[in-house]
């Protein structure tokens, strides 16, 4: 836990150093339109805070638990989602995977890989029709199963 | 002698690039053991993506997909932690209410593969060596559906034997 704890501090103190740009209010916007649309993808139960529970994008008053937006040196903006896999779709997914009609996405790659395709898709359709810039790439950690 | 010392020599081999696979991360792996005792808690499988993102899947998550594929087996009466360090925090962990489904399961999850270790407590009567086969059999297909992970290799330990009530009664007395 105490290790922890600088990981902490130092995300805000980052983020709070432009405390007051419009910027940084975005960020706390742009984590919870992606919260919202990961949610709403068949197959995530939730989204978790992470290992340590620091995944979360900081902002005035609030804080987005389990979305992190990175603005990277080289003017990418990485997207971290950490996602609760339910286990409901697992299993659904291995009955569909019986009786011969998985998709060949899920055949190939696995489910969980292809869950985490379709969450980037389902950001990429909801950033459009925002003015969110589109995100250099998402990256997508499973981090339980419920 | 010719023979002898060429097989220490190829056995030697053997473990680097087992380690190496294993391992998330090409460190140096002559002091791996304790490490990996340590690491699964941290270490995660990093799947890249062609350019859109990295996949991670936590080791929580494949230990939770192999507990799940272990338990469907026939004869696998129940999967259990071991040594007392592990019987305290099984207790704590019910205490709790903590997750139960990976007790019994370490994973080690490289890259592209993973490592599996279990204990089973299993159902007297059964084939031992066939509900090991078939437990690993089961993993192996689970595991690769659900992430895209290779198991490498799946650790079956059988623990314990479980007695069912017929099977108890059964037991002759010497008195």
């Amino acid at each position: 836990m105490s290790s922890s704890e600088p990981e902490r501090k130092a995300t805000p103190a980052t983020t709070f150093a432009h405390a007051g740009d419009p910027d940084q209010r975005d960020d706390v916007r742009t984590a919870e339109l992606i919260a919202r649309v990961v949610c709403d993808v068949p197959g995530v139960a939730g989204l978790s805070p992470g290992h340590g529970g620091t995944a979360a994008t900081h902002g005035p008053g609030k804080a987005v638990v389990g979305v992190v937006v990175h603005h990277h040196a080289n003017d990418s903006l990485v997207f971290e989602v950490h996602v609760v896999v339910a286990e409901a779709y697992l299993e659904s997914m291995l009955a569909r995977s019986r009786t011969s009609a998985a998709t060949p996405d899920a055949a190939q790659a696995g489910v969980l890989p292809a869950l985490a395709e379709a969450i980037r898709s389902h950001i990429a359709r909801a950033v459009q029709d925002t003015e969110i810039r589109v995100p250099t790439s998402v990256d997508v950690y499973f981090d339980d199963l419920r | 002698m010719s023979e002898t010392h060429v097989e220490p020599s190829t056995s030697r081999q053997i473990p680097p690039e087992k380690t190496s696979s294993r391992a998330a991360t090409p460190v140096d792996t002559s002091i791996a053991p304790p490490t990996t005792s340590i690491a699964p808690t941290t270490v995660q499988a990093v799947q890249l993506d062609s350019g859109r993102g990295k996949t991670i899947i936590a080791d929580t998550v494949v230990a939770k997909i192999a507990a799940a594929a272990a338990r469907e087996v026939d004869g696998v009466h129940e999967l259990v932690s071991l040594g007392a360090g592990a019987a305290i925090a099984g207790i704590a962990g019910r205490l709790t209410r903590a997750d139960q489904r990976t007790t019994g399961v370490s994973v080690e999850v490289g890259q592209r593969e993973a490592a599996i270790d279990l204990n089973v407590t299993v159902d007297y009567g059964v084939s031992i060596p066939q509900v090991a086969d078939a437990v690993r059999q089961n993993i192996i297909d689970r595991v690769r559906f659900m992430t895209g992970l290779v198991v490498k290799e799946v650790n079956f330990n059988a623990a314990d034997l479980y007695f069912s009530e017929e099977h108890a009664a059964a037991q002759p007395r010497v008195q």
